[in-house]
């Protein structure tokens, strides 16, 4: 809370900050600027829409996201992602053949799309594959992987997390220092090399509940390195155990999910927790 | 028209000066009446009594920056606005300044600036807070205080999520805070 005495005794402040302000939040003669760049923008969205039109299109053509296609004309790919289900215990016993395929979307400010990883899922979980042809994910859990996609993950809202703005902040200031041993866990553990060690921020991108790629409330935290690396860490919110991340490449970040996509081993995430213990103001 | 132009033409008591204010400034003033009272004809009477106080004010004023005495006009008179809506509702704050809600009660009663040594000593103290903050969190600072834009419209000025706005904006209090009772203000 600010006190509306200072609020009032802000009024005459320097000239110099509010110009600075003003500025930077594009109210002077950046509001100019703001509309001629929201002009471009524009151009470019529409650009932008015209050739995803017609990639859908020429993708939709093609097959390539279909079941069909993938079997019939794509039999590496099948057999592939049949032998990562075989590396992965989880997937003991699973056909690649059963799986349903979805592609992944992306997601920003409210907008979906096309990620260029898909999804496998099956009765056992769901295992990723990238467009380049890797495997990118395995082993994500879920109780319901009939029912996953993409755009499921960023369903059902996790509400009331937060009872006011002090609770998120004070649970920001939590992750900023859970979120460099979750790195350390991750890459002693082989999952990523060489963090950068100095965290530039650290904020909450989503928190949802049940029904996602996990069993039970998923936080989605963002983690932003001084080198610009970026890291999203799936926690559960209460606990800060980490079930899953994934990493961004500093030229994709933070608006595509097209870096290293990774999940855990199963039994795993215990390695990867946060000892709430060293914090006595630890969450639970 | 360069600032000093138009101020001149206040000065010649030239009505002209309005509407070359108008033109240059009158979205900036609006957006600050707008974020304080969130309501669109609210804001453009807000604007309207800028000009008219600005009228009266040149002379004897002469601004080297139009933006920031406009908008300190804007402020007030929005401010004082919003003080005499509250006193409307009994008891309750303007339920259209959503922008406010997550700066606690803005009551503004009478007392809140009791005097004016008090006023500019709080002002000069702020000031000297302000030097010392980095670019950027004096920016969402004042974007948020000052200005009075909401968390989404900083956020997306300063490509921060909203959570990230909130958590530099609470420490930024903190500092204030503390600053002022070093400085026995506070």
């Amino acid at each position: 809370v600010l006190n509306p005495k200072i609020l009032l005794a802000m009024n005459d402040l320097d000239d110099k900050y509010l110009l600075e302000t003003a500025e930077s939040m594009g109210y002077l003669e950046g509001m100019t600027m703001k509309k001629k760049r929201n002009k471009t923008f524009r151009l470019l969205l529409i650009a932008a829409a015209l050739i995803a039109l017609l990639s859908i299109s020429a993708f939709a053509m093609s097959g390539w996201y279909t079941k069909t296609f993938l079997l019939e004309d794509k039999p590496e790919l099948t057999s592939m992602v049949q032998q990562a289900m075989d590396d992965a215990s989880r997937f003991s016993g699973t056909n690649a053949n059963e799986a349903e395929i979805s592609p992944v979307a992306s997601y920003e400010n409210g907008e979906y799309a096309q990620s260029g990883v898909y999804r496998f899922s099956t009765t056992s979980g769901s295992i990723g594959y990238y467009e380049t042809g890797e495997i990118q994910f395995i082993d994500c859990r879920s109780s319901e992987p009939e029912n996953l996609t993409g755009i499921q993950k960023y369903s059902d809202p996790y509400e009331n997390f937060f009872a006011n703005d002090a609770d998120m902040d004070s649970y920001v200031e939590k992750l900023e220092e859970a979120a460099p041993v979750i790195l350390d866990a991750l890459q002693q553990d082989g999952w990523i090399q060489g963090h950068s060690e100095e965290i530039a921020r650290v904020w909450v991108n989503d928190i949802y509940g049940k029904d996602t790629i996990f069993n039970g409330p998923t936080a989605t935290i963002h983690v932003l390195m001084v080198d610009d690396t970026a890291y999203e860490l799936w926690l559960n919110p209460e606990t800060l155990e980490c079930e899953g991340f994934m990493f961004w490449k500093a030229e994709d970040m933070p608006n595509t999910r097209n870096g290293l996509f990774a999940a855990l081993k199963e039994g795993k995430q215990a390695q990867w927790q946060y000892d709430v213990s060293h914090n006595p103001h630890a969450v639970g | 028209l360069e600032d000093r132009d138009i101020v001149a033409l206040y000065w010649r008591r030239d009505e002209d000066a309005i509407a070359a204010t108008a033109q240059k400034y009158g979205s900036y003033c609006r957006i600050i009446g707008y974020n304080i009272l969130r309501d669109e004809q609210d804001a453009e009477e807000c604007v309207n009594d800028t000009y008219a106080r600005a009228w009266d004010s040149m002379p004897s004023n002469r601004p080297d920056h139009l933006a920031p005495y406009l908008g300190k006009l804007t402020r007030w008179i929005a401010l004082d606005r919003l003080k005499w809506q509250n006193s409307q509702k009994r008891g309750g704050k303007n339920e259209s300044s959503l922008s406010l809600e997550d700066i606690g009660e803005l009551t503004l009663q009478g007392d809140s600036v009791q005097n004016e040594l008090e006023y500019h000593e709080l002002c000069m103290a702020i000031n000297g807070f302000l030097q010392n903050l980095s670019a950027t969190e004096r920016q969402v600072f004042l974007a948020r205080y000052w200005y009075m834009a909401n968390i989404r419209e900083i956020a997306r000025q300063f490509h921060f999520h909203e959570s990230k706005v909130k958590s530099m904006l609470m420490r930024t209090r903190s500092k204030l805070m503390n600053y002022l009772k070093e400085e026995g203000l506070c």
